[in-house]
């Protein structure tokens, strides 16, 4: 890194900032019970962002470009990407902006299980877990990817910002099958930063489950309005759409409404009340910002902003980086309890959120319908089509809790009035 | 002009042969992927301007080493390599790579066709974005961005953008030397319009096989949006069921596409994950229907061979409505025992290749969009797709647009429903194409994911098509 900052002052770059990562991974993709191939990722490169000043008209401004750039890259090479990328931030001004005040850290190794182990065997424990829960006799385990990954970052600015983390990863994708009835599959991803190897397995047991069940389900959901059950690794989707709109990326452009103290859910809210609290994903953000626990919503009102450095300048509120995982508290109703008359889908092709428009839809691949005296029927097929502005109001969150890379809260919610398009 | 050979590949490549070289010796096979890719990213938008070079989309250098041990394949992907680095990766590969979960069952696969191939081709274009430079780039998008904002008081956001990357890549075994230079551009409008705490987008997208010229094709776009973005403000929900639709050719690439495109991978039929294996020779859809992927269009996933060193082709998946092909990886075809279709493609350097589709289209037919429309009793005119999702295995679609309009009696009635989704068999609603456009159009302003990951550039397209879709 030291070569990239004396390459900086040899052009000339007084205001810049480096993120250099690493990645080393060990990649195992399985076909039924074989490996079908081994990998091994070993790559370094840094982002180098460089920021020019000029005053155009009395008004001062502040631009700034990012290059790619890898240690084998000569000295000359270096430089000359350097000086594009100054003459591209003279292009790409904005309106005048400060950088946040500098960080300062040793370096930060993430607390994970993962840490315990050497690194060469993590990859075999998650595949014997998976397979020593690959045993039913109908569903089975079709496909898997793991990858597991180590990141080492180091972030310095010209501000005098120098921190760096070291973080291991787990994540991949699974597919199940079942010959049952019907040849079915259900996908899933993965991503843990833990030795989370009983979640993992839990995962396991619930898709092989799902698969069997699809295998057997034939019939389409009614068309109409139903309450629908979401859960598992859509319920980060769903709130994706408040996490966005309190982002300074849309509050700024004004596609959001949201500021401090604004109720976002309105008045006359009969089912439970937003709590949400901005969780750190790594130790700093992208900027060198240090990452901490933050509240977001407390009963449904906006008490913190985040964004990144130039618009959280722009809107005058401090520059704590931006947040995409979020931590809620558990609901009052256990899950077994909502499944009356209701839709609960548990498996989507594809489940979409848009922080645009509040609309949330998806084609079903498994759901159980419940009728008012809670008997279960298979559903699959159709599709969900709803809209949290409407929803929101009357949101029933589940006792139940999951832990997911990013979303810490409920397991589940019922959502009133969804849209059900099918026979 | 051609994409010139880039300096890098040009000087490491006595480096790589060496490497290859020393990979010979240990290995019954080996193969060296290098790739350097630059490319920048320019917008504008009420958040600001930006000019960026710092995605891996665009702008990567590394290279991928495969090679043959016991029967199967492994990969090592990295982006450092000196004279004196070689004999650390050869060390890296046998020492931490075979023996990575070593006591394992495996696949088994032959050795890999390897005829002697050498060429170095390059991509045309007119103006080197390069050469045009950033700031009559960003002067352009600029301009577009704030007549947008003109042009209607209720327009939230006009957001531009154009994206170029220009890559080089050398393809080194025993047998081939192979060097290719290509660029490709993508250009986009997206206006914002607000219907109280909703936002509605309308996007507008053009790309190709080349440079800047791509502005000489911008000019409309904006107003395109702008028009359509407003009318989303009074769009309404449309009432589920089954409508008679004729589909732009935008909305026909994705039905392509996502709907039966990803189930002719053939990496799905080594898994049993495509049910389209089972078809093959059957009709699948209407005879007035032939499906191409490869190289017959030039658009932004135009290429002369794949990641793997497998030369690219075009092939025929459905022949008047009857499947004829899947498109596939070399390791995918070594298991089949068929032929790779030169569809091995990664992400970057640092991914798995797997199969997957480059430029995928519907051959045009024989009517005129006129005449389609008119024939439309009471049905939709579908466009602007936003999103897809396969499934191989079931052929089960799920894909949306932005806009229903709505034809009563030949005509459109101005009314317009959104969001769209479109369900349904795959296999049903290819059958039910009764009418085919004497046109065709080919976009690429995506990337395409296998599941939820592994990004590749694609483009997709065809005629307008009429046919039976549920709709949801």
């Amino acid at each position: 890194m030291e070569r990239y900052i004396d390459i900086l002052k040899s052009c000339g770059v007084d205001i810049w900032f480096i993120k250099e990562k690493s990645v080393y991974s060990n990649e195992l993709f399985f076909i039924k019970k074989k490996l079908d191939m081994r990998r091994i990722n070993n790559s370094k490169d840094s982002i180098i962002t460089v920021y020019c000043d000029k005053e155009i008209e009395g008004e001062k401004m502040r631009g700034r470009s990012d290059i790619i750039v890898a240690d084998t890259m000569s000295d000359e090479e270096i430089k000359k990407m350097i000086k594009d990328a100054l003459y591209a931030a003279s292009f790409s001004l904005n309106p005048f902006f400060e950088l946040p005040a500098p960080e300062v850290s040793d370096t930060v190794v993430n607390k994970s299980t993962l840490n315990d182990i050497e690194f060469s065997k993590i990859a075999d424990k998650f595949a014997d877990a998976a397979y020593e829960v690959d045993n039913d006799k109908d569903a089975f385990i079709n496909s898997m990817e793991i990858f597991v990954e180590e990141h080492k970052v180091h972030m310095r600015g010209s501000t005098g910002t120098d921190v760096s983390y070291v973080k291991r990863v787990v994540n991949g994708e699974l597919i199940t099958q079942c010959k049952s009835l019907q040849d079915v599959e259900t996908y899933e991803q993965f991503a843990y930063d833990d030795l989370s190897i009983d979640d993992f397995k839990r995962l396991i047991k619930n898709t092989l489950k799902h698969t069997k069940d699809r295998s057997f389900a034939k019939d389409k959901p009614k068309t109409g309005i139903s309450d629908v059950i979401i859960s598992d690794a859509h319920m980060p989707e769903l709130m994706k759409f408040y996490f966005e709109r309190g982002n300074a990326a849309m509050i700024y452009p004004e596609y959001s409404n949201y500021k401090i103290g604004l109720n976002v859910q309105g008045d006359d809210v009969k089912g439970d009340k937003l709590n949400i609290l901005y969780e750190p994903v790594n130790p700093f953000n992208d900027e060198g910002i240090k990452m901490i626990e933050r509240p977001f919503l407390e009963d449904g009102v906006v008490k913190t902003i985040c964004g990144n450095q130039r618009l959280s300048y722009y809107l005058n509120i401090p520059q704590i980086g931006s947040y995409g995982k979020g931590k809620m508290p558990a609901g009052k109703v256990s899950l077994d309890d909502m499944k009356k008359d209701c839709l609960y889908v548990v498996n989507f092709s594809s489940f979409e959120t848009s922080e645009m428009d509040g609309s949330f839809r998806g084609e079903i691949r498994l759901a159980y319908a419940y009728d008012k005296d809670g008997n279960e029927s298979l559903i699959t097929g159709g599709s969900v089509n709803g809209s949290l502005l409407k929803s929101q109001k009357d949101f029933c969150f589940s006792k139940e809790m999951q832990n997911l890379d990013n979303y810490i809260g409920p397991l589940a919610v019922k959502l009133k009035g969804v849209n059900i398009g099918g026979e | 002009m051609k994409v010139k050979e880039n300096e890098y590949i040009i000087n490491n490549k006595p480096l790589f042969k060496k490497l290859l070289d020393e990979l010979l010796k240990e290995f019954d096979y080996a193969s060296v992927l290098a790739v350097d890719a630059t490319g920048k990213s320019y917008a504008a938008s009420r958040n600001g301007i930006s000019i960026s070079a710092d995605s891996r989309m665009s702008v990567q250098r590394g290279f991928t080493v495969k090679v043959y041990f016991d029967g199967c394949y492994a990969e090592y992907s990295g982006n450092a390599i000196s004279e004196e680095g070689i004999k650390d990766i050869i060390a890296t590969i046998k020492d931490e790579l075979l023996i990575l979960s070593k006591d394992r069952s495996k696949s088994s696969y032959d050795l890999p066709d390897d005829d002697p191939i050498v060429f170095d081709k390059s991509t045309e274009y007119e103006i080197d974005p390069e050469e045009m430079g950033d700031e009559a780039i960003i002067n352009k998008l600029k301009k577009m961005h704030e007549d947008g904002l003109k042009k209607d008081e209720r327009i939230v956001d006009c957001f531009t953008r154009y994206t170029y990357q220009k890559y080089s890549k050398l393809f080194l075994s025993k047998n081939r030397d192979m060097v290719q230079n290509v660029m490709w551009g993508v250009a986009y409008v997206v206006a914002l319009s607000a219907k109280g705490e909703e936002i509605k987008q309308a996007y507008r997208p053009v790309s190709l096989l080349g440079g800047a010229e791509i502005f000489k094709e911008m000019d409309s776009l904006t107003d395109s949006a702008v028009k359509e973005a407003i009318e989303l403000i009074d769009s309404e929900p449309l009432k589920p069921g089954t409508y008679e639709c004729i589909c732009s050719p935008e909305t026909t690439g994705m039905i392509v596409h996502e709907a039966f495109g990803h189930g002719v991978e053939m990496d799905m039929f080594v898994k049993d994950r495509a049910l389209a294996k089972n078809y093959m020779g059957e009709y699948v859809a209407s005879p007035l229907i032939t499906m191409h992927d490869g190289n017959k269009v030039d658009d932004t996933a135009t290429y002369f061979f794949d990641d793997e060193g497998t030369l690219a082709q075009d092939t025929i998946i459905i022949e008047k409505g009857i499947l004829k092909a899947g498109i596939s990886d070399l390791q995918s075809a070594k298991a089949l025992g068929t032929k790779p279709t030169g569809n091995g493609r990664r992400q970057d350097y640092t991914r798995k290749a797997y199969t997957r589709m480059t430029n995928t289209y519907f051959e045009s037919g024989t009517d005129k969009l006129e005449d389609m429309i008119a024939s439309v009793k009471d049905g939709l005119y579908l466009e602007s797709p936003s999103s897809g999702m396969e499934d191989p295995k079931n052929w089960g679609i799920q894909c949306m647009v932005s806009i229903a309009r709505e034809i009563k009696d030949g005509k459109f009635t101005g009314k317009i429903f959104s969001p769209i989704i479109l369900t349904g068999y795959v296999p049903d609603l290819l059958k039910s194409i009764t009418m085919v456009s004497d046109t065709l159009d080919i976009l690429g302003s995506g990337y395409c994911g296998k599941g939820h990951k592994e990004w590749v550039k694609v483009s997709d397209g065809g005629p307008y098509i009429k046919a039976t879709i549920n709709l949801g």
